[in-house]
């Protein structure tokens, strides 16, 4: 072995050192608080970084009830759900038409393409007093039609890129069968999308389950709260039971971990091919 | 030939039914409110009463006549500053160390990524505990490190406030300029680094003089990301500090939603959502300019 392989295995050495050392610190405070969930306040102020004295598991079942959790939880999945549907129901056949050339193409994508860079916060007004006016206030649609409008460009591009890089044949071939152009997107183009979809519904997922302004201004009780307000709520309610809050946390980050842990190869890449 | 064509006009209008469904929500809850917010900008109203029209008034009293709103753009240029080295300075150097096929490269590359999934009010209300001053993680550290005099109310500190809403924004969104900058180092070829390496020359060199260039369009996406991200942020800031201590944390988006929300100013807030979404599309066109001029 020569001196410059040496020195490589050397460095090589110090990277990996330096990478554990960077993970230890990025996922210390998700430790601390799965540890502190497990612990009452005063074993918290008492000394902030410390095992458990027992392991209060019970503190999570609290914190669940305490916090309503199961409503909020409910609500997320369904507004989620909807959100999820719409946006790909939508978005494929709609990128379907621009790929396959319906009138007004490049115009209509630069259309899709103020969405995707104009701040969401700038049309919160004019869209509460919109949904004011249709009486959703307060209701799941009141998030899920913005959320699925807001979705729409990301989804349209997605879908765009991965049809115009789809060979055309066998839709020629169904049309040659006698098959119009709605019922060949259906049956023939919109099957064969399923890697776009996929990243389709992870991000779109994603950005729903944890979107907190649009929740927050437009609706305001149990009915329709989602849990990022179901949190914050419980944790203002709750500002001196440290260890209560911290279970709250847990619980909530928890299963979206151990979700990930499934999926973190389509959304790593996904997230790089989407935008990059 | 009067049928293929009078077909192809059939298609084509099939093809346009496909997006109206998606073209009719998209004016109606992105392009209507956009529209919607320039018009409601030149009126004041409390959103129940009558409208009183009042020309540019709500723009000149936004640039002139509230301190708070001017200061809340240097605060955010501020942050745009510090989260560009957090964000994707960290994020251009965990995906160059991922490179160098380390052992479970998979598992390292995952758990960066991680915080990315966690829900901005899970990591600010999270990173409020780890910050703080009683029974914080990092004064408890600081502390059993010996390090008392370092100790601080991070978040109540005018000095240090920012930096801190900063940090965590780093410890977020590092890993998803990972993902961006990984997927740009995959697409150059393996040869060029090789034929350098055989030259003799060190690593270091390698990733100044042949990756970082060849990087460059994907670190010209990521900036354009970060900066007009940064203005777009919202959620920390509210979760963490509110804006305080003083409105040293202010920022143009919390500002607008606080003025057209809490003190029922619609109009107001209307114009400074108008003069923010104009921020961003000033910041994107000229790093897309910026672009341009690279490329020729």
């Amino acid at each position: 072995m020569n001196a410059a392989q040496l020195r490589s295995r050397g460095g090589r050495a110090a990277l990996l050192l330096a990478v554990v050392g960077i993970s230890a610190l990025m996922a210390a405070p998700l430790v601390w608080m799965l540890l502190g969930s497990l612990r009452t306040d005063a074993e918290i102020l008492r000394a902030p970084c410390a095992w458990p004295e027992a392991w209060r598991w019970e503190q999570w079942g609290e914190a669940w009830r305490e916090g309503n959790l199961g409503r909020y939880s409910w609500n997320s999945l369904g507004i989620t759900a909807l959100t999820v549907a719409g946006t790909v129901l939508l978005g494929a056949p709609a990128a379907y038409g621009l790929a396959r050339g319906a009138g007004g193409s490049p115009r209509l994508l630069a259309l899709y393409l103020i969405g995707l860079v104009a701040p969401a916060q700038a049309a919160a007004v004019p869209t509460f007093l919109l949904l004011r006016t249709l009486r959703l206030l307060d209701t799941w649609g009141a998030l899920v039609l913005p959320y699925v409008a807001w979705s729409l460009p990301l989804a349209v591009f997605v879908f765009y890129g991965f049809f115009r890089g789809q060979s055309r044949e066998p839709e020629e071939a169904a049309r040659l069968d006698g098959c119009g152009s709605g019922a060949l997107f259906w049956r023939v183009a919109f099957p064969l999308a399923a890697p776009a979809t996929g990243v389709v519904v992870v991000m779109t997922a994603l950005a729903t389950w944890n979107e907190f302004l649009f929740a927050l201004l437009f609706v305001h009780s149990d009915g329709a709260k989602t849990l990022p307000l179901g949190l914050l709520a419980f944790s203002s309610a709750h500002s001196t039971d440290y260890g209560l809050t911290f279970a709250a946390l847990s619980l909530m980050s928890l299963p979206l971990l151990v979700g990930y842990a499934f999926v973190q190869r389509t959304l790593v890449d996904g997230a790089a091919g989407a935008l990059g | 030939m009067k049928s293929a064509s009078g077909s192809r006009a059939a298609e084509a209008r099939a093809l346009r039914w496909l997006g109206a469904p998606a073209l009719a929500l998209y004016l109606a809850f992105v392009i209507g409110p956009l529209l919607g917010v320039a018009a409601l900008s030149l009126f004041q109203w409390d959103g129940v009463g009558p409208a009183r029209f009042l020309g540019l008034a709500n723009y000149t009293r936004a640039l002139f006549g509230d301190p708070i709103f001017v200061r809340s753009f240097f605060n955010n240029a501020l942050y745009i500053g510090l989260t560009l080295g957090m964000e994707v300075g960290f994020g251009l150097l965990f995906a160059a160390a991922l490179q160098a096929r380390l052992p479970l490269a998979g598992f390292w590359r995952a758990l960066f990524f991680s915080p990315m999934i966690l829900s901005m009010v899970v990591v600010g209300l999270l990173w409020s505990f780890v910050l703080n001053p009683d029974f914080g993680m990092l004064n408890a550290a600081l502390r059993q490190a010996g390090r008392s005099d370092w100790e601080r109310s991070w978040l109540g500190d005018e000095g240090t406030a920012l930096v801190a809403v900063s940090a965590v924004s780093g410890w977020r969104y590092a890993g998803f300029y990972m993902a961006l900058f990984a997927a740009g180092l995959r697409r150059i070829p393996g040869e060029v680094l090789e034929a350098a390496r055989l030259d003799g020359a060190a690593e270091g060199t390698l990733f100044r003089r042949i990756t970082l260039p060849l990087l460059a369009p994907v670190t010209a996406v990521a900036v354009l990301l970060c900066v007009t991200g940064g203005f777009q942020s919202f959620d920390l800031f509210f979760v963490m500090t509110d804006g305080g201590p003083f409105h040293s944390t202010e920022i143009p988006a919390l500002w607008m939603i606080k003025k057209a929300f809490n003190r029922q100013s619609l109009g107001y807030g209307s114009a400074l959502g108008v003069l923010m979404t104009l921020a961003v599309a000033a910041l994107g066109y000229w790093q897309i300019r910026l672009r341009r001029e690279d490329a020729e």
